[in-house]
């Protein structure tokens, strides 16, 4: 894949861990054991093991959602390594209740092309889009 | 040595002094190793910045706002460096005084760097807090 096939497969992967698949995102990383997920569900995790373990969790949290659309706003692209940065518009239900949450998150990706395709080495998503007065101190 | 080698002997000696200086109250080293072209961008813990005229106002803000720090490591998870790009995941361990207040905080950081007429500079910023 190239490049903008890839950004459109790691979407599908985000419609498809909405209905509970983490499948397809776990097909998109690369199997380099130096790949990261940082999730809004917890602590930066590294290694194929941990982050599939990581997906599969999620999985087991979203169920009936859909992605409203994605607001690319940035990517830094070389030959080898590309970081793409969009906003994830989310509608999910999460965990065991029955009501949509609508959310929005603001997403880095990183890629690096291996074996003729991009994979994912790198995610770090959080739910912050508004400005926050007290940053990182907030609870 | 390496590439690698040589981008993290950067990251652990200019970027971290750029960092310490900010967190000090000064914004300026950390500014001198941005990139100055377009696009540069900012998913900060505070706020988000879009282009060189957002980011001096956010470096800016951040140095008014930080002082005093006591420590400042960055533990780093993951990175590659190929050609001109590279990029780090990892945590920042922070102790300083946030608006005259003492904090001590763990950010995770993702940085993207390219590589212009020799010398590495940031182009991407995402920093959020560790969630536990």
């Amino acid at each position: 894949m190239n490049l903008d096939q890839v950004i459109e497969a790691q979407r599908e992967a985000m419609q498809a861990i909405a209905t509970g698949d983490p499948e397809p995102t776990k097909a998109l990383y690369s199997d380099a054991d130096d790949v990261t997920l940082a999730n809004p569900w917890g602590p930066a995790v590294r290694g194929t093991v941990a982050v599939r373990e990581m997906l599969d969790f999620v999985g087991t949290r979203f169920r009936e959602g859909v992605l409203d659309g994605f607001d690319q706003v940035a990517v830094y692209a070389g030959s080898t390594i590309a970081s793409v940065l969009e906003t994830e518009s989310w509608r999910v239900k999460v965990g065991g209740r029955d009501d949509l949450a609508s959310f929005v998150l603001r997403v880095t990706c990183t890629y690096r092309h291996e074996g003729g395709t991009w994979k994912l080495v790198s995610r770090h998503a959080d739910p912050i889009n508004a400005p926050r007065p007290d940053g990182p101190l907030q609870t | 040595m390496t590439d690698r080698d040589d981008f993290l002997a950067w990251v652990r000696t200019a970027l971290y002094d750029a960092e310490l200086a900010l967190h000090n109250g000064d914004p300026a080293t950390r500014r001198a190793l941005w990139s100055r072209q377009e696009p540069v961008s900012v998913l900060g813990a505070w706020r988000n910045a879009n282009g060189q005229q957002e980011l001096d106002e956010l470096f800016g803000h951040l140095g008014r706002s930080f002082s005093d720090c006591t420590s400042y490591a960055f533990e780093l998870q993951a990175c590659d460096v190929v050609g001109d790009m590279a990029y780090t995941s990892g945590f920042e361990h922070i102790s300083a005084s946030v608006d005259g207040a003492p904090r001590t905080y763990t950010l995770r950081a993702t940085q993207v760097y390219r590589r212009e007429t020799g010398q590495w500079r940031v182009v991407h910023r995402h920093g959020d807090t560790v969630n536990e």
